[in-house]
């Protein structure tokens, strides 16, 4: 476990994923809320949530790509490595390198390609089937928190050059899918 | 076919060097994808001319257009809306504590019999695998009650961690469970009927741990003490006090049986029964409801770039055609359809020593299904042969991720005795496997009954 880290980097980073978790938390929350009373409303009282269906689907967009920098920050990526945990000094900070700099790749096409889908989407003024609001805004807001996970792993990587432990954070996707 | 070929050894090198899957898989897909795109125009993505190396900007820009248009759609999904609806629901049954209840009851009983105690920790593990999606959830949620208690009783450590590791396997099995969504959507197969398809195979794998506890009991009757017998009523009182995970077990399956519910209309029903329950409990405050919000939401992200990676990469595939070049190949060794399952669940035992389930799912999915698709395999019943055939990778050597769960309830007992007290429950397991393939009707009659 790395420890939190201090500093002004620090700093910043708490106040940065504290508005990202926040964030998480009421669309998460949102999501929930809005699925269990659309479900409700049009079983009980025959008055289901206009569009419930479709806010759900972009509120879901949201947290995948909010979570990205707080995925990465907490080197919570499915990974099936076989070297991890055996390796050390600088073997360890040589793969810790490795693994960023595709991290990194993998994050570019990320950022990069949603920002497209943002110019064509607003190009095509493009709209929700149902509720019909732009789509354009919601590409360029998922493009923003790619980017943000690009400079996650940008001071990762440069802590992991200077042979710290680059996780930023100590959280960890415990919620099971196994 | 060959270009595939490298196509997976790329992501296998590449993931097994420490690169997260996902994006093992993003890149390699595009990439892949732009090089077939340009020697379908008769090109080469990378040439060497007159003037130097020349990359056809076109077709590589195809490549990421692909992946790029795939992370939208894949984010925006609704019928994916399941997986963090679920995954929120199991992080809100996990805190509201329900272990105690549920192993109560289920000692009421059985705990009286020889063995009883260790019974009684794989039903109860039944019993919240019935709310919760999870697996190792279930054996870190029951680890920590049953355990203690067994020991009070003086059960053997193998016995008693074994138990409880292998019952965990039970909440993958039963509804809901978060590998069979994920089985649901690469495989384009309806989730509510493998959830329903699950039913009678977790009742089944629960008798047979059962069965194996009995077994053991007879070869060594001193590893299980009896514990206390109760009389009936309070027995019915014991049962009384899980009303509750009755009732959200009976609407969310219920609910998705009857037609009533979609899984994902199921899923969001059933976190917000389970926030209510716990709520109700006393169990939530602010500063863990906000936890289980965060631990869920990034459970999701993790899950969701490993799907978009593999989408990506399956784009690359399906032009490669690899699964039609697969699929005419099997036709050529005349293999049956009930070989070809048998070799897939080999695969699988031996890639469940090495990878997590989520991993050996994503990567072999979307290649078994389309293999199997021409031959007419109901991908029902093949769902719930992978899902238990995952379950024993959970508990298998050297990496069983429900025995280092327990390991982490008892730190003292070591690992190795953990992996011993587990054979009994894998030929346990192996036989209900077993009894899947010769008679299907046990996965499928639920699910069949539903559709009339």
């Amino acid at each position: 476990m790395p420890a939190q880290i201090g500093g002004t980097t620090g700093r910043v980073w708490n106040a940065f994923s504290l508005t990202l978790k926040i964030i998480m938390a009421i669309v998460m929350f949102a999501m929930m809320v809005i699925t269990a009373v659309d479900v409700a409303g049009r079983y009980l009282f025959n008055m289901p949530v206009h569009g419930g269906f479709e806010i759900v689907q972009y509120l879901m967009a949201f947290i995948v790509f909010a979570s990205l920098p707080l995925v990465s920050a907490t080197n919570s990526h499915l990974s099936v490595s076989m070297l991890e945990g055996r390796l050390q000094g600088r073997a360890l900070r040589f793969h810790r390198v490795y693994m960023l700099l595709f991290s990194l790749a993998g994050l570019l096409v990320l950022a990069w390609r949603m920002g497209i889908q943002g110019q064509m989407l607003s190009q095509s003024q493009q709209v929700s089937g149902y509720l019909a609001f732009p789509l354009a805004p919601i590409a360029w807001a998922l493009t923003v928190f790619a980017w943000f996970a690009v400079i996650v792993v940008l001071i990762m990587l440069a802590r992991a050059l200077v042979g710290l432990d680059p996780r930023l954070d100590d959280i960890h996707a415990s919620a099971g899918t196994d | 076919m060959l270009v595939s070929a490298i196509g997976f050894a790329a992501v296998l090198v590449l993931a097994l060097s420490g690169v997260p899957l996902g994006f093992s898989m993003l890149l390699v897909g595009a990439i892949g994808f732009a090089i077939l795109r340009a020697s379908m125009t008769g090109g080469s993505l990378i040439s060497f001319g007159d003037s130097g190396i020349a990359i056809d900007w076109t077709n590589l820009g195809a490549g990421f257009a692909m992946a790029g248009q795939q992370m939208f759609d894949v984010s925006t999904n609704y019928g994916f809306s399941v997986i963090p609806l679920f995954i929120l629901m199991g992080a809100f049954i996990h805190r509201a504590d329900l272990s105690t209840e549920l192993y109560d009851a289920a000692n009421a009983m059985l705990g009286h019999r020889k063995g009883g105690l260790a019974m009684g920790t794989v039903v109860a593990c039944g019993g919240f695998a019935s709310v919760c999606g999870s697996s190792v959830a279930t054996a870190a949620t029951m680890g920590r009650v049953a355990m203690p208690s067994m020991r009070r009783y003086g059960y053997a450590d193998s016995l008693s961690t074994g138990s409880i590791a292998a019952g965990g396997t039970l909440g993958i099995l039963i509804p809901p469970s978060v590998p069979m969504v994920i089985f649901g959507i690469l495989a384009e197969a309806d989730i509510g009927k493998l959830f329903i398809a699950g039913i009678l195979p977790g009742i089944l794998l629960t008798a047979l741990f059962v069965g194996a506890i009995a077994f053991q009991m007879m070869l060594d009757p001193a590893k299980g003490p009896p514990g206390e017998r109760m009389p009936w009523a309070e027995r019915w009182q014991a049962i009384g006090r899980i009303w509750g995970i009755l009732l959200l077990f009976v609407v969310i399956i219920g609910g998705i049986y009857l037609g009533v519910f979609t899984p994902n209309e199921a899923a969001g029903i059933g976190a917000a029964g389970a926030f209510l329950f716990a709520l109700g409990r006393r169990k939530l405050n602010f500063r863990n409801t906000f936890d289980a919000l965060i631990e869920s939401s990034i459970t999701t992200g993790m899950i969701f770039v490993v799907t978009i990676g593999a989408m990506v990469f399956s784009n690359f595939i399906t032009i490669a055609g690899l699964t039609s070049a697969m699929t005419s190949w099997i036709e050529s060794l005349n293999a049956s359809a009930m070989g070809i399952i048998l070799v897939m669940c080999l695969i699988y035992i031996a890639m469940g020593c090495v990878f997590d389930s989520l991993a050996m799912l994503i990567l072999t999915v979307p290649v078994f299904v389309a293999i199997l698709k021409p031959f007419g395999v109901d991908l029902i019943w093949f769902g719930i042969i992978v899902i238990i055939v995952v379950e024993l990778g959970l508990i298998t050597p050297p990496i069983g991720m429900n025995v280092f769960v327990v390991n982490s309830v008892v730190p003292e007992v070591n690992v190795w005795t953990i992996f011993s007290g587990i054979w009994p429950f894998l030929i346990a397991m192996v036989l209900c496997l077993g009894l899947i393939i010769i008679f299907p009707q046990i996965a499928m009659w639920l699910p069949n009954l539903m559709m009339k």
